[in-house]
């Protein structure tokens, strides 16, 4: 078992769910076909590749180390000569996720992880615009599945989402992963698992995922220094 | 491993936008970002490239080839795509796709040389594949409409025949401000000039929400991608119309309320062989400044730059473009690289593709 982790963060980001043309909603976190489609681009696939189907089969684990806000973007479509359509968006801004990618088979691993290193078309988090902020960031770990591996990551967060939770020794974050990662029968399906991403013939199918909490530690942390609260009665 | 041929170029500007509205949401308002923990002012992909596709204007920089085989370039293609179909199935989708164009066969080959793409050999292709009764006017089409240079760059969908679709060779990043920008309101009244002496007040009153920002673009293109569309020679020219059409255009929006055209301050162009970088991390952590960001902005993006090589490919080049001096230190890797106008910066990055291009063919 190997895995790599990305660390997925950028001023926007945009996880589609149930979209329909006019009114496209995001997920509050990257969704696994997403995480997917990136690697599919990353090794070069053409929207209808096959290829891309059997990359379902790798574990997935995401963790919402820093929630970001969400807003809708509007935008007035021109979808024939002077003919507009208003469109709503909806984005995920200044967020940051921790996925985590196993597989039994390493040297697939590998593999992806060059192409990530070395994309044959570019990288966008959930839509084309949203470019990923500076390198990705990618880690490897060895006989560890991608829970286990997320479970001891250290934080990720900013430095001043970090610091806004200074008072706190610890913070619990979200995580979603593989029903079979963890308790197995705890789950709720969502149409995530990647049917095609061919534009004749676009869909997903169900995918069981589960949801746990996972206590990191803040490196941020500042004890509170005794001496400077100011105690009335201690006179007394 | 895959991917040897990867070859992005990227482009990042700082331009410094006075007080304006270039792009609003449904309220008026100019578009923002959260970004850091604070606000910032923020232009939209989908704003900038219509800007860009209006710069370039459709131009149609020709196809890669000028060949009188197209007849067996599209059989070998029609093959390729579908390995089941026999040689003489193949034979007769080609000929009916010079029947319905009426492009006259002389034996194998076409009587004139023809100008056509790769890319555009491969969309006849699966279009014939698709469909078992062709359509005149959807082939023509796409016998027509791939060359120009908006539609490789940025792509096309069309929805209901797929095959007519490109997958567009860059990527532009929505534009924001490298600061928190708090909003201004603009109060105006309007008087009303036949206005009887003896009334006041204003006939109409309004407010204009506007920002001024220092905005961090990015843009990027991917230049195999880019060779599929176009052809190699055509794709070294549209490679130098993406960059000037970036660098030079600007969303209309409000332009006339506050005549706010600016020009970047600060260009700087790689060229990397493994994968493109957006540096707006830089920005993270916004500037604070009370003496001007572009400064400021200028130094936090060269650091940025310098930081990100420990993890990446060193660029085969890098270009730069200030309007503004910049102080380095004397060892900085950056200090050769300075061009002194756009002309310059246009003609380094043209002759390096061109080598790249050239390099391509003799290991053909």
């Amino acid at each position: 078992m190997k895995t790599i982790t990305i660390k997925l963060t950028g001023p926007l980001q945009s996880f589609g769910n149930e979209a329909t043309f006019n009114q496209r909603t995001t997920s509050l976190h990257p969704s696994k076909s997403a995480v997917i489609g990136m690697i599919a681009a990353a090794l070069g696939f053409q929207r209808d590749d096959e290829k891309i189907t059997d990359l379902n089969g790798l574990d997935f684990a995401v963790r919402i180390d820093q929630p970001g806000r969400v807003f809708t973007e509007f935008q007035t479509v021109e979808w024939k000569k002077d003919t507009r359509k208003l469109t709503y968006r909806g984005h995920i801004q200044d967020a940051v996720f921790a996925v985590a990618i196993g597989s039994d088979n390493d040297s697939l691993i590998d593999e992806i992880q060059f192409a990530l290193r070395h994309p044959g078309y570019q990288l966008f988090l959930g839509r084309r615009a949203n470019v990923p902020a500076g390198v990705l960031q990618i880690e490897e770990f060895s006989g560890l599945n991608p829970v286990q591996v997320l479970k001891d990551f250290p934080w990720q967060a900013s430095r001043w989402y970090q610091k806004s939770k200074s008072n706190k020794q610890t913070v619990k974050v979200e995580l979603l992963a593989d029903s079979k990662l963890l308790s197995g029968d705890k789950y709720f399906m969502v149409k995530d698992s990647v049917g095609s991403f061919s534009q004749k013939n676009r869909f997903f199918n169900y995918r069981p995922v589960e949801r746990d909490m996972i206590e990191l530690t803040n490196p941020s942390y500042q004890e509170k220094d005794q001496s400077t609260d100011h105690d009335p009665f201690s006179a007394l | 491993m895959t991917n040897k041929n990867n070859l992005y170029l990227d482009i990042n500007v700082l331009q410094a936008v006075p007080s304006s509205n270039i792009n609003r949401d449904d309220t008026g308002a100019p578009k923002t970002a959260l970004y850091g923990g604070v606000i910032r002012s923020r232009v939209s992909s989908q704003s900038w490239k219509r800007a860009m596709r209006h710069a370039l204007n459709g131009k149609d920089l020709g196809s890669g080839l000028r060949t009188v085989k197209l007849a067996q370039l599209l059989k070998e293609k029609i093959m390729s795509l579908d390995s089941s179909l026999s040689e003489s199935d193949a034979d007769n989708k080609v000929k009916e796709v010079f029947k319905s164009t009426g492009i006259k066969l002389k034996g194998e080959d076409t009587a004139a040389l023809l100008l056509i793409s790769k890319g555009q050999v491969e969309k006849i292709a699966e279009y014939v594949l698709a469909h078992e009764e062709i359509d005149k006017k959807e082939l023509k089409e796409i016998f027509n409409g791939n060359q120009s240079v908006d539609l490789a760059l940025f792509g096309r969908m069309v929805a209901d025949n797929p095959e007519l679709n490109v997958e567009g060779s860059s990527q532009v990043a929505h534009a924001i401000s490298t600061h928190e920008v708090v909003p201004e309101f603009d109060y105006f009244t309007a008087l009303d000039d036949l206005q009887k002496e003896d009334t006041t007040g204003a006939t109409m009153l309004g407010s204009i929400e506007y920002n001024s920002s220092t905005l961090y673009r990015y843009a990027n293109l991917n230049f195999p991608e880019l060779v599929h569309n176009l052809g190699s020679e055509a794709a070294v020219e549209g490679a130098v119309e993406f960059i000037k059409s970036f660098v030079l255009s600007m969303p209309t929006g409000k332009q006339n309320t506050f005549a706010n055209k600016t020009l970047p301050n600060y260009v700087m162009i790689t060229l990397r062989t493994d994968t493109p970088v957006n540096l707006v991390s830089a920005f993270e952590e916004p500037v604070k400044s009370n003496q001007g960001y572009v400064k400021p902005s200028i130094n936090k993006l060269e650091e940025e730059y310098q930081n990100t090589l420990k993890m990446v490919d060193t660029p085969i080049k890098t270009l730069i473009l200030s309007m503004e001096k910049i102080e380095r230190d004397k060892d900085s890797i950056l200090k050769d690289d300075q061009v002194t106008d756009l002309n310059e910066l246009l003609s380094k990055v043209s002759e390096e593709l061109q080598q790249v291009v050239q390099n391509e063919n003799d290991n053909d």
